[in-house]
Parts: C-alpha cells; sequence; structure tokens
C-alpha cells in the first residue's frame, strides 16, 4: 500500500466545526428553544437581511463601501511595484525612523478616523484617502519588518552578476520579500474592512459603516447581527479568492 | 582568456563587534590561484573563510577587479522565482543560444530549462548557480562550501563536474571546505589557514596530484571496510 496516499482524516477541522455549530443554532433557536427572546431566530435573521435590502438600502452601501476598499488596495500595490526601489530605500535603510514617525502605531486609528472625518466632511474622497493612507503606512511598517526575511545569499550572487544596487532592491530584495508582504495582504483586507466600518460609522452617510449607525439608533439588533454575518461572508470570501490569487502571483517561498 | 594566475594579495579584514572591540580576522593573505586549477581553501568553521571568498570576489567598493568573479555563496542562491533557464541567463544579454544550451548539457541540466528552483534539492541548485557563473565567462568561480549539506553520492557527482570545469573549461576555482576529506578528493591545491582568526596566515600550501587523490570508485570501496564514524575520523587526521 503506498503510505503517501493514506490521509488521516480531522475530525475537527475548522468547516466540520462551523457546520456543527450552525446546525446546533438552528436546531435549538428555531425548532427546540423557541421561546427565548435574546438569541435571535435563524428565519428572523433572513428576514432581517431582506430588510437591509430594501429598507437600509444594502445593495448601495455595499457598494460604496467595496468601490473604496478594492481600488485602494490595488493602487497601493500598484504604487508599490512601481516606486518599490524608493520604498524599499525608505523602509529598510531608515526603518528605525519609519517605526518612530509611524503615527498608526501610537495613534489609534479611530483618531484618524475622526480627525479625517472632520476634515472631509461626507467625502468619499476623504475615505478613500484615509484608506489608501491607512494600507500604505501598513505595508510600509511590513516593508521595514521584513529586513529579517531577505536572503543574503540571493543579494550577494547578485553582487557577485554585477547588478547594480538599484537593481538589487527591485529585482532581488523585493522579490525575496513579496511572498511575505503579499501573504500579509489578507490579514490587512480584513482590518481594512473594520477600518472602514469605523470611519463611517463616524462620518454616518456612506457605506456600510452608516447601515451599522442606522441600524444602531433604530435598536435593531437583528440587523446589526444579519449585517454582521453578511459582512462576515463577504471578508471570508474575498480571503479565500486573495489566497487564491497570491499562491498563483508569488508561487516561490 | 589570459594565461595567467590570479593573484591574491595582501588581504587584510578586521571586524568590529557590536560593543566596539576590534578583531583581526586575517592579515596579509596572499597567495595564487592557477589557471585551470581546483584550489582549496582549508580552515575550520568560523575562521572568516567567507569573508575572504567575499573579498576576494569584490564585494568591497572600489575593488578595481577587471574581470568578472563570480561568488556562490553557502546556502542555494538561484532565484526561486526564476525558471532554470531565466537564472542561468540572469543579467545577460545577447547570449548564444548554442553556448547556452553546451553550458546546460555540461551542468547536468538538460531538459529541465523550464523548471523553478523553488525546491529543496541543493545539488539542483548549486547547478544552477554553476552554470550560471560559467555563462559569465568569469575570471575565477569562488564557491563558498555550497555542497557541504548534499548526501555523499551527490557529493562525489558535483565533485567531479568542478573538476571539469577547470579542466575542460579552464576556468579555475577557489573552493572553502572545513572538511579535510573533502579538500583531499577535490582539490589541485590546498591552502591551509591557521585555526586562530587573530593570526590566521597561510600555515602551508599542499599540491595534490592525480595519484594522491582518491577516485570516486576507490572511495566507495573504502566506506565499505569502515564504518561511517570511522571514515570520519581518518579523514579527520590525515593532515
Amino acid at each position: 500500500m503506498n503510505i503517501d496516499k493514506i490521509k488521516i482524516q480531522k475530525p475537527f477541522t475548522k468547516s466540520n466545526i462551523t457546520i456543527l455549530l450552525i446546525l446546533i443554532y438552528l436546531i435549538i433557536f428555531e425548532f427546540s428553544w423557541v421561546t427565548q427572546s435574546v438569541f435571535p431566530k435563524p428565519s428572523m435573521l433572513i428576514e432581517s437581511f431582506l430588510s437591509l435590502i430594501s429598507d437600509y438600502n444594502l445593495a448601495n452601501a455595499f457598494f460604496l463601501t467595496t468601490a473604496i476598499i478594492f481600488p485602494a488596495i490595488l493602487i497601493v500595490m500598484v504604487m508599490l511595484e512601481i516606486f518599490i526601489k524608493t520604498f524599499l530605500t525608505l523602509a529598510i535603510k531608515y526603518s528605525g525612523i519609519i517605526n518612530i514617525a509611524s503615527p498608526f502605531k501610537y495613534f489609534s486609528f479611530f483618531f484618524f478616523a475622526l480627525l479625517f472625518n472632520s476634515l472631509f466632511q461626507q467625502s468619499l474622497f476623504g475615505e478613500f484617502i484615509f484608506i489608501v493612507l491607512f494600507i500604505l503606512g501598513k505595508l510600509f511598517v511590513a516593508l521595514s519588518e521584513a529586513n529579517n526575511v531577505i536572503v543574503e545569499e540571493y543579494v550577494e550572487a547578485a553582487k557577485s552578476l554585477g547588478l547594480s544596487k538599484g537593481n538589487i532592491f527591485s529585482k532581488i530584495i523585493w522579490k525575496s520579500i513579496k511572498p511575505n508582504i503579499y501573504s500579509k495582504l489578507i490579514g490587512l483586507h480584513t482590518e481594512v474592512w473594520i477600518v472602514i466600518i469605523i470611519y463611517e460609522f463616524i462620518g454616518s452617510v456612506n457605506g456600510i459603516g452608516s447601515i451599522y449607525r442606522l441600524a444602531y439608533d433604530y435598536k435593531d439588533i437583528f440587523a446589526i447581527i444579519s449585517l454582521g454575518i453578511f459582512i462576515s461572508i463577504v471578508i471570508l470570501t474575498v480571503n479565500a479568492i486573495l489566497k487564491f490569487i497570491i499562491s498563483k502571483l508569488v508561487f516561490w517561498k | 582568456m589570459t594565461n595567467k594566475n590570479i593573484k591574491i594579495e595582501s588581504l587584510s579584514k578586521n571586524y568590529s563587534d557590536i560593543y566596539g572591540h576590534t578583531t583581526q580576522l586575517f592579515k596579509n593573505i596572499s597567495f595564487n590561484v592557477e589557471i585551470g586549477k581546483l584550489t582549496t581553501l582549508l580552515a575550520p568553521k568560523g575562521t572568516g573563510k567567507s569573508t575572504l571568498l567575499k573579498m576576494i570576489a569584490g564585494f568591497d567598493e572600489n575593488n578595481g577587479l577587471k574581470e568578472k568573479r563570480i561568488f556562490i555563496p553557502q546556502k542555494p542562491s538561484s532565484f526561486p522565482w526564476l525558471n532554470v533557464s531565466e537564472n542561468i541567463l540572469f543579467n545577460l544579454n545577447n547570449v548564444d543560444i548554442q553556448i547556452f544550451k553546451n553550458i546546460l548539457s555540461f551542468v547536468g541540466l538538460d531538459g529541465y530549462e523550464d523548471h523553478f528552483p523553488n525546491n529543496g534539492s541543493i545539488g539542483f541548485r548549486f547547478r544552477i548557480s554553476l552554470a550560471r557563473a560559467i555563462i559569465n565567462k568569469p575570471e575565477l568561480i569562488l564557491i563558498d562550501e555550497s555542497i557541504s549539506e548534499l548526501p555523499i553520492k551527490r557529493k562525489y557527482e558535483i565533485y567531479s563536474l568542478l573538476r571539469k570545469v577547470t579542466s575542460e573549461m579552464g576556468i579555475p576555482i577557489l573552493y572553502s571546505t572545513s572538511s579535510v576529506s573533502e579538500a583531499l578528493r577535490l582539490s589541485d591545491k590546498i591552502i591551509v589557514i591557521n585555526q586562530f582568526p587573530s593570526k590566521s596566515v597561510i600555515e602551508k600550501e599542499i599540491l595534490i596530484n592525480e595519484e594522491s587523490r582518491i577516485d570516486y570508485q576507490k572511495y566507495f570501496n573504502i566506506l565499505e571496510y569502515f564504518s561511517n564514524d570511522e571514515i570520519t575520523l581518518l579523514s579527520n587526521n590525515f593532515l
């Protein structure tokens, strides 16, 4: 028998546990314990979600939020690819200064969300700039920390082959740390959703955050929960897609 | 290629630690690397062999080298984001396709042109680095114990390949190692460096001729009579 082909069955995988929890939730709150009113029934959550679409204009809000998140991530990644030589020089050579200067390290993003909301009132452009700066700041810190994952042998080989300093940065060091930086994108994507929702919650004009604000004002707890479930499904789905794309883009380790 | 020896002259290196203490790693090291020969730099680990090789390769700025010296580091240095062809032709323009194919076949990578070296095979990745070095037509190839992690039979294949590079292509190789047996089996000339960092000097130069080099077949015959420990003991006490 080929030992390689024997698969060890793990009973407690992430998806198995999720399915089990959903089943327990369905059985207890939909069919067994129908008299309780603390936890929402699954059927009521579906109704709430439908009301989110009809009453809260979820489609429009979802479009506005995603129209900021994804272009912002894309623009930052394109900027990184184009200006990588400058970014790496700044991040690696002056990593200490960047760490001290990194405002996100010592100030909560909440402070900046308030600031931007005050400066750019009801402005999608302001929101976009805020998210771009947030992603850029996070990736900049990641770049300065990536100093430890640079494979010295690649740099030495490149030096020996007569590559210029600039080309070593863009063709060797960047490629060497790219898997590390791109793998951070998944966590960053999740973080960006939280940040943008809080930003929009404060401004209470555009996007998913403004729906949360409205549902909070109406004390519509079921709407808040079904919106939370919806957003987490979106984040999980996009993370899975990102993981797939990243595995194709940076296939080396 | 000019028919002359490569002179390594008066190389010294000081090392300063984070507390500012300065240690002299080596001082006034001079020797010759002969064209078409394989010279081994033999010294225990931690005596600055890699640093010496990098200095010879011209890693210091303003090194004034007129010809290329290719350094192959100890750990695999082929770029995993490029395939075998792209790795070998890295930073080169207008390479004759026939020369490229000949080198590919010479190092035993024929048919692997499109493979990516993002695997754990040290031998495969070393062959790529070697082909990349050869195609650059260097004055000297410097190898820093790059095959020390290989299994013994794979090592012997690489030894034979390195000897072919020097004898058939005429490219001299300076190979650093801490293994006496490796130095004996591989070299035309061994340069032994004193093991104390502050006094590092060339202690002796040993010339090896074809007769005194144990060949592949003989080595495996010896292995049949001794245990691995005994072989290690024998080779460590050889000098």
